[in-house]
């Protein structure tokens, strides 16, 4: 996979957490540079895990591009395609649901709880790592390109959740719902032309 | 139980009443009540925990305190002629705020402070209860329920009797039980 779609999927992925981080600054009364970490190392944690799992995944069980036959090849294509235009549809339908919290002060960090509304970017992260790890993308690339862009949406969306409210999750799932989807164009015309 | 009321709470209080006049109060923001209010966001966590403890203050504080001394004196009929009267006031908001239901109903609040301010009356008053289970709060608990129920089927109503007349009604049903009108009707 070339450097500038492994930014895109990342970006397209970091989305998702900045959606759901600008819920979590939506009820900050003051941003704690230790809430902020928290979030941070919690958000990071989970890529830089989730990641590595998925490309282990491939590994162990020898699926990459190179080790495949020619159909084997397309198929790994074809299933990477599938991977980040699967996450891409539920980041839109999560848009097109748009749905309301409750907005109520809670300045502390529940870890459990965070862990729980996090989870689906623990999925997302595996199935992403699957994803590259088909393609044989370089893990540390991956890495450093996911956990850096995870950290800058956990920084913008609390700011943005804060200054702004809630309301702007669903731009974050609409946004990065389209980048994905048209990343996977993308990788689409480039795999099958 | 009297509380004190500082210019942005007023503001805020004023900015949200405003908007439940056009949108359901479940779907206003936080962002829109301070916007209108002319505030940064950040502001209202100052002051309130969420939309529903403001609206419960504007309950407390606009509708119960007025009311309150003249209550605590023992000036019923003119107590509740202010609630009634503060409430018409802005009716179209508490007709909007009603229809609030389940975890932060309208009626579980107006039940609560209702059930507060009569507690407080019976404070230290000697009751000749017919039995230990009948104890200050399920008294408080019930009066609070009959007369929260009735004051929100008006207030649902669109307030179709004036304020005055409404507080004769309470008064009534205050004063007079199930088997005293029973006694009535069958003269």
């Amino acid at each position: 996979m070339l450097l500038h779609e492994i930014i895109l999927i990342a970006i397209g992925l970091s989305l998702e957490i900045f959606a759901i981080v600008v819920c979590k600054g939506a009820v900050f009364s003051k941003i704690r540079k230790k809430a902020l970490f928290e979030l941070i190392a919690i958000f990071a944690a989970w890529q830089l895990v989730t990641v590595t799992i998925g490309n282990l995944l491939v590994d162990v069980l020898d699926l990459t591009i190179t080790s495949a036959n020619e159909k084997g090849k397309l198929l790994l294509q074809i299933l990477s395609i599938i991977i980040f235009g699967g996450i891409a549809v539920r980041m839109l339908f999560e848009a097109h649901k748009n749905e309301d919290i409750i907005e109520s002060r809670e300045d502390s960090i529940k870890v459990n709880n965070i862990l729980q509304i996090s989870a689906i970017v623990g999925l997302n992260g595996l199935v992403a790592g699957v994803g590259f790890g088909f393609m044989e993308t370089s893990m540390i690339k991956q890495l450093i390109i996911l956990v850096g862009v995870s950290v800058l949406a956990v920084i913008t969306g609390i700011y943005v959740g804060y200054n702004y409210g809630y309301r702007p999750k669903t731009r974050g799932y609409l946004l990065g719902g389209l980048i994905l989807l048209i990343t996977d164009i993308v990788l689409s015309i480039r795999y099958f032309n | 139980m009297l509380q004190a009321r500082n210019s942005v709470d007023v503001a805020i209080s004023e900015s949200f009443k405003e908007l439940a006049l056009t949108c359901s109060i479940e779907k206003i923001t936080i962002k829109e009540i301070t916007d209108k209010a002319g505030l940064i966001r950040p502001t209202f966590y100052n002051h309130f925990q969420d939309k529903y403890e403001l609206l419960e203050w504007i309950i407390q504080s606009d509708i119960f305190d007025p009311a309150l001394v003249l209550a605590q004196q023992g000036y019923l009929d003119e107590a509740l002629l202010i609630i009634y009267t503060n409430l018409f006031k802005e009716k179209n908001f508490y007709r909007r705020a009603s229809h609030l239901e389940g975890q932060n109903s309208f009626a579980g609040m107006i039940r609560a402070d209702l059930k507060s301010i009569i507690l407080d009356a019976l404070e230290n008053k000697d009751l000749k209860l017919p039995n230990g289970w009948v104890t200050k709060d399920r008294l408080a608990d019930y009066h609070a329920g009959y007369i929260a129920d009735v004051s929100i089927a008006w207030i649902k109503d669109n307030m179709p009797i004036s304020p005055k007349e409404m507080s004769d009604v309470m008064n009534f049903m205050l004063k007079n039980s199930l088997l005293d009108v029973l006694k009535v009707e069958g003269k």
